[in-house]
């Protein structure tokens, strides 16, 4: 290598002292004949020592050292400075074909020159001697002793690198050893160099067993694979970052080339360890990588806190969702729904569903988010071992971890679902029955560990009080809804008050009577300036009594309105009071104006219903007769025809009773639609009797029926109506025939008997007995007040009632008894004009 | 020809009428007074035509011929209702039957409102025997 120097040009970077020997050196008259050129000294420092003798010699000198790079003919630059770090950079940025020495080789160099000059030196004294044995011999002994300094000035050169070294590799050797972060060193092999203490304590792989060795990564790998040191070592790129550690690596911040990432070893402890690692190369002094020096925390205890504090947060925020979704202001289903589609959010679960018992115990499912149709209807709850009966049953959250284990058929369900881990909730009243189940299902297995308990517990908890809360709700108002629904369609009209008499409730019924509008009083009004001093004083003092004492509540009062006008009403009234003492006073109205209205309405609106019926049954009756008329008509006709007088005789009495049936129909409805007052005349009501019972003589004789008549004592001469007593007795014997026509019993001899007598000085009493079919209950309510007939084509239906209003006209009463198959009585009393009685 | 009509009226006079028309049309005719008696008769005498009314007492036309209609043996006979009473309402009497829970009838084919011509009737009569 030294010898390459001959002759060649150089360059020295560092102008110190060894600079300036090495000049003097090569200036010195030994090296005259060797050719060796310096043509350029660099060093920062203007004022070295080096650099002033170089000057003095007339060779360049420069501060920066890369313009030595420039120097022509230059073959070598020798370093000088120590500075490793000088060293690399020249070595870096020097040009090809220029050689490097640094400062060790110079060294060398500079050991080299000194003895090649003193060689060279001695030599000379030698041939300048002439032979001088003596001479020689000293001389000798002088180049030795120059050579032995040289050599060891050389050594301890040496040896105080070396020193420098070791120090450093002890010092790094300390730092690893003493540290208490868990540290590993590899050299460029891969071999583990370092393995302290508190990687021992991490890994529980004592430094005897790695150092040495290249099987650092058992501690943290199932298999060998290259961790982060290696990588490191082999110059990391980061495509290889992202093969090994994903997502989870950074490059340092801090250490150029260096690594760091987090993980969770499963093979380190009992429960595996969260580790944050760090490797950074180890560089020679030249830049090259020589090895990697990897640093572990453990941060499974921080992790812990962390995934604690996370699990705190997430129940929290499920807290919040839950609260938030059962709170809202939807209906209850609504509510449940979306609290479980937060919850299944949350948990990352793949389906909730809440079961609700059924009428006949199953549970059916009522609120789902994530489980499909299918599942929904295949799912059946039959027998006592199923799953939600023990749940149910026990009251506890149950946990299948794994649903492949199962072998059960109900579980079949869950697991068509491709779930793997499920767990049932049980809803639990405050009285402890189960309200319900909440199912919830994951695809992962082994999911739903201990804490997600605590959020589902949590669910449970307040479904089941949103489902009570809502039931008692839904109750509460459902009674309001009730009362206020009762109270409003009272057909009373109801007031209560405060115990200030300040009206609350004032209802449609009572704003119709008192005319004022429940806004215009409610808050507003003083009760009492409605009542009066009546009503006040029967408020106040039903307070007192007892609601058994038997006195009728109600009271007929009037109230006086809003327009001055005073009313007829009935009413009650009472003060409210709780523990004794006085809430206020409630009291009812009936409208007493509306009742009677009614009453005559009511009256009216019968009438004319049996006017209505009047007149339909007339046209049916008006028909019939026509029809008869045409009959009659066509069998004379055909008699005439075939001169049958058999037919010629049918069509004659055809038309001889239709005759007659127009004439009575005319003269009933006449009769019922004229307003007519009796015209009193005198006559004698005997006498009126005899001739109606003459005209039914032939008819009664004809159908064998007996008409007996008896006058017990004599009316004489009075002041009547004849026509009311004519036509009211025709009716009432007609009725009477018609009665025992009816009664179709051949064994009875059927007779009627009428009865004329006076009665109180002024009255007669008329009275048609029959043994005829009588009337059935049903019937005689009917008799008077609609018109009816239980004789078909017979009867117009409008004697009785035409009777009746004879009767009535004439200030008279109509009655009657009857037993069905027996025979009625009917009876008419009439009143007649005294004083005229001869 | 020797085919028989039966003629149901409470109303004697009808019921002469209607006899009167039934036999110058050249058939012989039976009658009864009401609905049961008429139901007797037609499972009895096997009648080929029925005449009937409607507002009659005991048993009325319209159950009377709600009978004939749902009986196997009877509902072959042609019938011919002939009433004071509106068609609409002896249909709507049936309507309100079956809505009670009888069972349900078809309409009359042939609805004479009295009164009609007599001559009409022994048409009426002569298509239904035809």
């Amino acid at each position: 290598m030294i010898r390459t120097l001959l002759g060649s040009n150089i360059a020295i970077v560092g102008g110190g002292r060894i600079c300036k020997t090495i000049l003097q050196t090569l200036s010195s008259e030994n090296f005259r004949q060797k050719n060796f050129t310096v043509s350029g000294v660099a060093d920062i420092d203007d004022q070295a020592v080096g650099l002033k003798y170089a000057r003095q010699l007339g060779i360049f000198t420069t501060n920066g050292y890369r313009r030595l790079f420039r120097l022509k003919n230059l073959d070598s630059i020798i370093e000088l400075t120590k500075d490793e770090d000088l060293g690399v950079n020249i070595r870096k940025s020097i040009p090809p074909g220029i050689r490097f020495f640094d400062h060790c080789e110079a060294r060398s160099i500079l050991g080299y020159l000194q003895i090649e000059g003193e060689k060279t030196s001695v030599l000379r004294k030698i041939r300048d001697s002439q032979n001088d044995i003596e001479k020689i011999e000293e001389l000798f002994e002088e180049f030795c002793d120059f050579f032995l300094k040289i050599s060891k000035e050389k050594n301890e050169y040496s040896q105080r690198i070396r020193a420098e070294l070791s120090a450093r590799e002890r010092a790094i050797s300390q730092i690893v050893e003493g540290s208490t972060i868990p540290t590993f060193v590899i050299d460029k092999g891969h071999i583990v160099t370092h393995w302290n203490k508190a990687c021992e304590n991490l890994t529980g792989y004592p430094a005897d067993k790695i150092v040495g060795t290249n099987k650092h990564w058992q501690p943290f790998r199932a298999e060998e694979r290259p961790i982060m040191a290696d990588l490191v070592l082999n110059g990391m790129k980061e495509h290889e970052a992202w093969k090994y550690y994903g997502t989870k690596w950074n490059k340092s911040s801090l250490i150029e080339g260096a690594f760091e990432a987090e993980e969770f070893f499963h093979h380190l402890g009992e429960e595996g360890k969260w580790l944050f690692f760090t490797a950074a190369p180890i560089k020679s002094p030249d830049g090259e990588i020589v090895g990697a020096i990897e640093t572990l925390w453990d941060r499974t205890v921080e992790k812990k806190a962390e995934e604690e504090q996370g699990r705190h947060m997430r129940e929290l925020a499920t807290l919040c969702s839950i609260y938030g979704a059962l709170n809202a202001p939807l209906d209850l289903s609504d509510r449940i729904n979306s609290a479980i589609r937060e919850t299944n959010d949350i948990l990352e679960t793949d389906g909730i569903c809440i079961f609700l018992p059924g009428d006949n115990g199953n549970y059916q499912p009522k609120y789902n988010c994530g489980c499909s149709e299918r599942f929904l209807e295949t799912r059946k709850v039959v027998h006592e071992n199923s799953v939600f009966f023990r749940v149910a049953q026990s009251g506890k959250l149950t946990i299948l971890e794994d649903l492949e284990q199962c072998d059960d058929e109900e579980i079949e369900s869950l697991r068509i679902e491709g779930l793997k881990t499920a767990a049932f909730i049980p809803i639990i009243a405050k009285d402890g029955k189960t309200l319900g189940i909440i199912m919830v299902g994951s695809k992962k297995p082994e999911h739903l560990a201990l804490e997600e308990r605590h959020i589902l517990e949590l669910l449970a908890n307040r479904i089941g009080s949103a489902m009570e809360n809502s039931m008692l709700q839904e109750e509460l108002q459902r009674d309001a809804e009730f009362q206020a629904r009762l109270i409003e369609n009272s057909t009373s009209g109801i007031v209560a008050t405060d115990e200030k008499w300040r009206i609350v409730i004032f209802n449609r019924e009572a704003e119709g009577l008192f005319g004022y509008s429940s806004d215009e009083v409610i808050k507003k009004l003083d009760a009492r300036t409605l009542y009066s001093p009546e009503i006040i004083e029967t408020i106040e003092k039903r307070y007192d009594k007892k609601r058994t004492d038997g006195e009728d509540p109600w009271k007929e009062t009037s109230i006086m309105l809003r327009d001055g006008k005073t009313i007829p009403v009935r009413f009650s009234g009472t003060l409210l009071h709780e523990n004794r003492k006085v809430m206020g006073s409630v009291a009812f109205f009936q409208d007493l104006r509306e009742i009677k209205r009614l009453e005559s309405e009511l009256v009216r609106s019968e009438r004319l219903a049996a006017i209505g019926q009047t007149v339909a049954g007339t046209a049916h009756d008006i028909k019939n007769i026509l029809h008869g008329f045409k009959g009659g008509g066509y069998l004379i006709n055909a008699g005439l025809d075939k001169n049958d007088t058999h037919k010629l005789k049918n069509g004659w009495q055809m038309i001889q009773k239709n005759i007659s049936r127009t004439s009575d129909l005319v003269l009933d409805l006449l009769a019922y639609s004229k307003e007519r007052e009796p015209e009193y005349e005198t006559c004698f009501p005997d006498d009126i009797v005899d001739d109606v019972c003459g005209l039914f003589a032939e008819v009664g004789h004809e159908n064998m029926i007996e008409i007996h008549k008896d006058f017990p004592l004599p009316i004489g001469k009075v002041k009547m109506d004849p026509r009311t007593i004519h036509r009211a007795l025709s009716n009432l014997i007609s009725n009477a025939i018609d009665a025992c026509i009816f009664d179709h019993n051949p064994d009875k001899q059927h007779r009627i008997n009428i009865t004329v007598a006076p009665e109180n000085n002024n009255i007669v009493r008329f009275e048609v007995q029959d043994n005829g079919s009588g009337i059935s209950e049903e019937v005689k309510g009917k008799l008077f007040t609609t018109f009816f007939s239980t004789k078909g084509s017979e009867g117009t239906g409008l004697g009785l009632l035409v009777t009746k209003k004879l009767v009535e006209e004439h200030h008279g009463i109509i009655d009657v008894t009857s037993q069905l198959g027996k025979g009625s009585v009917f009876t008419i009393r009439l009143p007649f004009e005294t004083g005229n009685k001869e | 020809m020797g085919k028989k009509v039966l003629v149901v009226d409470d109303d004697a006079d009808i019921r002469m009428l209607n006899k009167s028309i039934v036999e110058e049309s050249g058939y012989t005719s039976i009658e009864a007074a009401d609905g049961q008696e008429g139901l007797k008769m037609a499972k009895n005498e096997n009648p080929d035509l029925i005449i009937l009314d409607v507002l009659m007492p005991k048993q009325s036309g319209v159950r009377m011929y709600r009978e004939l209609v749902t009986d196997k043996s009877l509902k072959h006979i042609p019938i011919i209702l002939l009433s004071g009473t509106a068609k609409s309402t002896f249909v709507r009497s049936q309507k309100a039957l079956t809505q009670f829970g009888g069972a349900k009838v078809p309409e009359p084919e042939v609805y004479l409102e009295k009164p009609i011509e007599p001559e009409e009737l022994a048409n009426r009569i002569k298509e239904a025997l035809g």
